[in-house]
C-alpha cells in the first residue's frame, strides 16, 4: 500500500504529502481526508523538514489494540486493520544525525487508522497531537509563537518512536489532542469530550473517543449520538462540573441586543471569562435544520488593532461608567473540528448571528470545570460597575499630584474602563501582586501576606484598566477579588490604596504602588507573542 | 495568621483606621444595571432548563 520508507527519516523537501495521504488511507470518496490534509498543511507551515512513519498494530501499540478490539466488538466480526504512526520533526536529515534523538523538535505525532469489516471500511486520524503552532523566523533562525494566539487548553503528552537501531525514543509534545470521528462508533461529541478529558486530566494513556462510549455505558453494536443529557452525564461521571450558556433562543438574542446597546456586552463577553480561566469547553452549532456539530475550544486570538471597540466607544456615548469587556478585541476562538482538523480559527462573531440564518447558528456553549462555580462572571462584572462608581466617589477628591493614575481613571471622560474577569489561583495572583508596578514600587510582604490570608485558593479576579494600558502595556490599574460562588468581594486594589474585606468590615490599606500592574497570567509552559 | 493578629498587624501598619462598613463600598445601581442583571440571571437559568440540544450531534 505504502511506497514511502518505513522507520527512517524521510526528507520532506521533495516529498509529496498528497501522495502520502492517498497511500496511507483507503481510496474511497466516503473517506474524509480533510483532517489529514490539515495536519500536513500545518506541518508545512510549521517548517517540518523530516517525517518518520511506523506501521503500528495491536501487538506494538496499546491505542491500536484498544481501537481494534472496540471495532471488533462493535461489528461482532473480524476487522482488518492497517495503521501508521507519523512523527514530524523540524530538523532536516543532515541535522538529525547530529542531534540526540530525544532533543529533536517534535512537531506532531499522529496515528492514521484504516479498517475494513465486511462492507464497512474507513480511514481516520485516530489521534493527532500537534505542538502548539509556531512559525519559523528566518531572522532569528528559531521558531516563534504565532502573534496574538492564546492557547488555554493543552498539556504535555508522552510518545514513543520505535527506532530499529536506537530502540525506543521517548519524547513529549505540548499541545491539544485532536480526534477524528469515525462516524461508526464515534461522532463529534465523543471527539470533543476526548480532547477535553485529556487536557483536563493527568492520565498517562490517551483517552480515545470510544472511551466516552464506555463511560456513558452504551452497549456494543449500537450507534451512539450523545444528546445533552448523555453529554452532561459523561462529564459528571468524570467528576467534573459544567457551565452551560444557551444561544439558540430568540430571547437570547433579545437579551444580548439590550446588553450590547447599554453595556457594549456581546455573547463572546459571556464566553470569554470561562475560556480565559483555562476551562476547556465546546461550541455546539447547527449545520442543518436537524443536525448539530460540536467543536472543542482550545484558545483565542486577539486583534489589538481592532476598529470595532474604538468605534463602539466613540459612537455609543453611554459608555462612561460601563465596562468594556476585553472580549471586544477577540476575533476568533481557536478550535479543533473533527471534520476538518486542528487549531482552526472560528470567528467569535458567529455567537452573535441571528436565529434562523444558517450561519452555523450556535446552540450551546458548555464549559467543563473541576470545581462547582455558581456565580456567572458576566453578572459579576455588571454588578461591579456600581461598586466601582462608589469607590471612585469615595476618592473623588484625590489630586493628580497625589495619585495620578487614580485621578486619571476617575476623571477619564473619553475612554471606557476595560474589564477582564477570570478565575485566578491565589498563588499566581499573589505572585502578580508581589511584582513591581510601572513606577518600580512593590507592595510590602506584610500587606501581601495579609491579603493572602483572606483569600481562598481560587476566586474571580476582575481587572479594570484603560484601553490603551490594556492593549499596549498589558497592564491593569484595578484588581477586584470576588469569591467564586457569592458576589462577596475580598480585596480591591487601586493605585496607592487597597480595600481588604474581613468579616464584613472593610480595611483601607495605603499602598506604595501608584502605577499600573502587569495583568494576571496563569503560569504556562508556552510562550505567547503579543503585538 | 489568626484574624485578631491580622487586624492588629493591619492597625500597626496602617494606623488606627476604623474599618469601613461594607455598605460604604456598595454603590446604588441604575435602572439599566438592575435590568441587565435581571436579564442575565434569567438567561443563565434558561440554560439549565433547556433539556436537550436542538438536533442530533453528528
Amino acid at each position: 500500500m505504502i511506497n514511502f520508507s518505513l522507520c527512517q527519516w524521510l526528507p520532506l523537501e521533495d516529498a509529496s504529502l498528497f501522495k502520502l495521504i492517498s497511500q496511507c488511507t483507503i481510496n474511497s470518496n466516503a473517506v474524509n481526508k480533510r483532517p489529514f490534509h490539515r495536519l500536513c498543511s500545518l506541518m508545512r507551515k510549521m517548517g517540518a523538514q523530516s517525517l518518520w512513519i511506523e506501521k503500528v498494530n495491536s501487538s506494538n501499540n496499546a491505542d491500536i489494540d484498544y481501537e481494534s478490539n472496540y471495532l471488533k466488538k462493535f461489528f461482532n466480526s473480524h476487522v482488518e486493520i492497517t495503521a501508521y504512526k507519523f512523527i514530524f520533526v523540524q530538523e532536516s536529515n543532515a541535522e538529525i544525525i547530529k542531534v540526540d534523538p530525544q532533543k529533536l523538535t517534535f512537531l506532531s505525532c499522529s496515528v492514521v487508522m484504516n479498517y475494513s469489516s465486511g462492507r464497512e471500511k474507513n480511514s481516520y486520524l485516530l489521534y493527532s497531537i500537534v505542538a502548539i503552532p509556531k512559525r519559523y523566523d528566518f531572522l532569528s533562525e528559531t521558531p516563534i509563537p504565532l502573534m496574538n494566539y492564546y492557547f488555554h487548553s493543552f498539556r504535555n503528552y508522552d510518545f514513543i518512536l520505535n527506532d530499529p537501531l536506537l530502540g525506543k525514543v521517548n519524547f513529549k509534545i505540548c499541545g491539544s489532542p485532536f480526534f477524528q470521528q469515525n462516524k461508526t462508533t464515534s461522532v463529534c461529541m465523543q471527539s470533543a469530550l476526548a480532547t477535553i478529558f485529556n487536557n483536563i486530566g493527568h492520565n498517562k494513556k490517551l483517552i480515545l473517543p470510544n472511551r466516552i462510549n464506555e463511560l456513558y455505558g452504551v452497549p456494543f453494536g449500537r450507534e451512539l449520538f450523545l444528546d445533552k443529557k448523555g453529554t452532561l452525564k459523561v462529564i459528571k461521571k468524570r467528576g467534573l462540573f459544567t457551565k452551560e450558556l444557551l444561544f439558540d433562543q430568540k430571547e437570547t438574542m433579545e437579551v444580548f441586543k439590550e446588553l450590547f446597546k447599554k453595556f457594549g456586552w456581546s455573547p463572546s463577553s459571556s464566553v470569554y471569562p470561562w475560556m480565559e480561566s483555562g476551562f476547556p469547553g465546546f461550541i455546539v452549532f447547527r449545520t442543518r435544520s436537524t443536525d448539530l456539530h460540536v467543536v472543542p475550544i482550545i484558545g483565542h486570538t486577539l486583534n489589538t488593532d481592532s476598529w470595532q471597540p474604538e468605534a463602539d466607544i466613540r459612537y455609543n456615548r453611554r459608555v462612561r461608567f460601563h465596562f468594556r469587556p476585553v472580549s471586544a478585541w477577540i476575533d476568533n476562538f481557536i478550535i479543533h473540528d473533527d471534520n476538518f482538523g486542528m487549531y482552526l480559527s472560528y470567528p467569535a462573531s458567529k455567537l452573535s448571528e441571528k436565529k434562523g440564518r444558517y450561519g452555523y447558528f450556535v446552540d450551546h456553549v458548555i464549559f467543563v470545570t473541576e470545581h462547582k462555580i455558581t456565580l456567572p462572571p458576566d453578572r459579576l462584572e455588571i454588578d461591579l460597575i456600581s461598586d466601582l462608581r462608589q469607590v471612585f466617589e469615595l476618592n473623588k477628591d484625590v489630586s493628580e499630584e497625589e495619585n495620578p493614575w487614580l485621578h486619571r481613571i476617575i476623571n477619564e471622560e473619553k475612554a471606557p474602563l476595560v474589564s477582564r474577569t477570570m478565575v485566578a489561583k491565589k498563588t499566581d495572583f499573589l505572585k502578580t501582586l508581589g511584582q513591581r508596578d510601572s513606577n518600580g514600587k512593590k507592595i510590602t510582604k506584610t500587606d501581601i501576606d495579609a491579603v493572602g490570608e483572606q483569600m481562598p485558593d481560587r476566586f474571580w479576579l476582575t481587572e479594570v484598566t484603560l484601553p490603551d494600558l490594556y492593549l499596549a502595556n498589558k497592564t491593569a490599574l484595578i484588581s477586584i477579588v470576588t469569591q467564586l460562588n457569592t458576589d462577596r468581594q475580598i480585596f480591591i486594589r487601586l493605585p496607592r490604596l487597597g480595600y481588604l474585606i474581613i468579616q464584613n468590615k472593610c480595611y483601607r490599606l495605603d499602598l506604595p504602588t501608584s502605577g499600573h500592574y502587569k495583568i494576571y497570567e496563569r503560569i504556562s509552559d508556552i510562550e505567547t507573542y503579543d503585538w | 495568621m489568626p484574624k485578631k493578629e491580622l487586624k492588629a498587624a493591619l492597625k500597626i501598619k496602617h494606623g488606627e483606621i476604623s474599618p469601613l462598613s461594607l455598605k460604604t463600598l456598595r454603590g446604588e445601581k441604575t435602572e439599566e444595571e438592575v435590568k441587565a442583571l435581571s436579564l442575565l440571571t434569567a438567561w443563565h437559568n434558561n440554560a439549565k432548563k433547556k433539556k436537550d440540544f436542538a438536533g442530533v450531534l453528528r
